[in-house]
């Protein structure tokens, strides 16, 4: 389940990247060429941005890429090294359940409206957030328990 | 509430926690115990500072360093440069420098030219004897000059928070890169000649047609560069625009001419470009809740106005921020030290009347030299792991490198018309 998830994920943020590609390049090649870029172009394109921003985070939680200051990790015991990361991931787990609770209160605040140059609700846009949040804490709950069984 | 939320963010991020959810987590603190304002704030200033024009720049910049070096274009640059230093008496230094200075001309990511260039310089330098010890400082520091030298994925951040012109930041920035290359010349110089090393060479002597031809082969990473630079410069394109010429240039560079891409690589290189990116844009959502919930309490303002009581020259200032770098760099990277701590410092210099495209350059720089200062370095980090040397071994070799590097920043510093003197050609 959570490796279809993350494969799911993984085709998304690829297509998301390769579509904001094209849709940036043909708003290049539409000003130079016929010289009145789109209207709609830019504002996808910034969506599509924090679409991948957001799916991405998960990734770099699963990978332990997001950057950390490493410095005291490598001078402690394993003991303590546990313990701390037993807290950072519970306070990320924390913050993504407030993602999730706040994104959605967000949605049903501003959602209704519309985008000003593609009209699309602005929920639709926003649920990202919720999504988002609920695939941070399914990462940072599988490292808490990872923390403990190794 | 400041007291909360900074205490608890340096907290979080001292026992681990990644930097961008430290910023979070810590808002979010200070948030419930000491207002009353709604947790909504959270997702919406977190979409805010993702939803920008500008920074869209940065993922397409990082997937055309991406392209680029899967593409093999690194490797042509190192040949070209080889042909052009081989003849020389420690010649891979400077080509190591050369290449690097090249290279950050076209991905703008000090990590990415660091691993670029020296997963093939490294090795090569191992064969032919070299101090590898000394090599990895170098090829740290080479690739510390990426930031500098446009196209760079930090000023474009430092642009951004500080409401700077970028394109300005990139002008500014091609000085202070060529005089960094030129001191690790010496570097490599001194070091040569002080313990007599007498190095192989890889060439005889120069040889012409050998030169024109790799030059050929390397022409289309060179191009780039240019047609980035004098694009923006000419206002032809806006960044952005120029970052996604360059993604679909190394794309057909990578599939048709240099022929080194299919069509398969593509779904992986599109993700690790991603991924990159994530990692420096998801601290910039994060840190806009945080840089909010700051000057809603206005701490820049009580910040600039206790400092300004104690210093009132732009070169006191400098003087203090120079030393807060250099000790920032030392424990942290440069996009969450951009984002934390720009926020309030830039305030200061503005009040002072500092030039804001000669403080982001002299940020820029001030940070490159974090990335080769243990205990944490960028590039020192890439290049070790590279040549699978302990940190440790390496810092003897560090010293006069950082030497080297201080004296460019005091000297951009206090002599702005260094970093000033392109932009002004150029101001529109």
């Amino acid at each position: 389940m959570i490796s279809f998830i993350r494969k799911l994920n993984y085709y998304l943020i690829i297509i998301l990247f390769c579509g904001q590609v094209c849709i940036v390049f043909s708003q290049v090649i539409w000003r130079f060429i016929f010289n009145n870029p789109f209207s709609w172009t830019e504002e996808v394109a910034r969506y599509i941005q924090v679409w991948i921003i957001l799916f991405g985070s998960p990734v770099c939680i699963q990978k332990s890429s997001h950057l950390s200051i490493d410095y005291l990790k490598d001078s402690i015991g394993l003991g303590l090294r546990k313990l701390f990361q037993f807290i950072s991931y519970l306070m990320i787990s924390v913050f993504a359940v407030c993602i999730i609770i706040f994104g959605i209160q967000f949605i049903l605040k501003v959602g209704y409206q519309n985008t000003p140059a593609t009209q699309i609700p602005l929920g639709f846009i926003y649920i990202a957030f919720p999504i988002s949040g609920t695939l941070m804490l399914i990462e940072s709950l599988i490292i808490i328990q990872k923390t403990f069984t190794k | 509430m400041i007291a909360v939320l900074i205490i608890s963010i340096f907290l979080f991020a001292f026992i681990g926690m990644p930097i961008a959810f430290a910023l979070g987590v810590g808002s979010l603190i200070s948030i419930i115990f000491t207002s009353d304002l709604p947790l909504m704030i959270i997702p919406q200033r977190m979409f805010f500072g993702l939803n920008s024009w500008l920074l869209m720049s940065i993922p397409f910049f990082m997937l055309a360093g991406q392209l680029m070096i899967h593409g093999g274009m690194s490797r042509r640059l190192v040949n070209f440069t080889t042909e052009i230093f081989g003849f020389i008496r420690g010649s891979l230094g400077y080509i190591c420098i050369t290449a690097s200075m090249i290279f950050a001309g076209v991905s703008g990511s000090s990590s990415a030219d660091t691993a670029a260039v020296g997963s093939i310089i490294l090795p090569i330098m191992k064969d032919k004897g070299y101090k590898m010890k000394f090599a990895t400082a170098l090829q740290a520091a080479a690739g510390s000059i990426g930031p500098i030298i446009p196209p760079s994925l930090l000023m474009i951040l430092i642009g951004y928070v500080t409401d700077t012109s970028v394109s300005q930041l990139f002008l500014g920035g091609i000085l202070p890169g060529f005089l960094i290359g030129l001191g690790l010349m010496f570097v490599v110089f001194f070091h040569v000649r002080k313990n007599n090393l007498i190095y192989i060479r890889t060439n005889t002597n120069l040889n012409l047609k050998k030169l024109l031809l790799t030059g050929i082969y390397a022409l289309p990473s060179l191009g780039l560069p240019l047609i980035i630079i004098f694009g923006i410069i000419g206002g032809i394109f806006s960044i952005t625009e120029s970052a996604v010429i360059a993604v679909v240039y190394g794309l057909i560079m990578g599939l048709f001419v240099y022929k080194e891409i299919s069509i398969s690589d593509l779904p992986r290189i599109l993700f690790e470009s991603a991924q990159l990116s994530t990692i420096i844009l998801f601290i910039q959502s994060t840190a806009f809740l945080f840089s909010w919930i700051i000057t809603v309490n206005e701490v820049p303002e009580i910040l600039s106005n206790f400092i300004s009581s104690l210093i009132s020259t732009p070169s006191g200032f400098y003087v203090l921020y120079i030393f807060l770098m250099l000790f920032i760099g030392m424990f942290m990277e440069s996009f969450s030290a951009t984002v934390i701590f720009l926020p309030l410092v830039y305030p200061i210099a503005k009040n002072l009347g500092i030039d804001s495209v000669h403080f982001g350059v002299v940020t820029t720089v001030g940070w490159a030299i974090g990335y080769i200062t243990p205990p944490f370095g960028a590039t020192l980090f890439v290049s070790c792991s590279i040549s699978k040397i302990p940190i440790k071994e390496v810092i003897p070799h560090i010293l006069p490198i950082f030497a080297t590097m201080m004296i460019v920043l005091l000297i951009i510093t206090f002599f702005p018309s260094v970093v000033l003197f392109l932009p002004g050609l150029f101001a529109h």
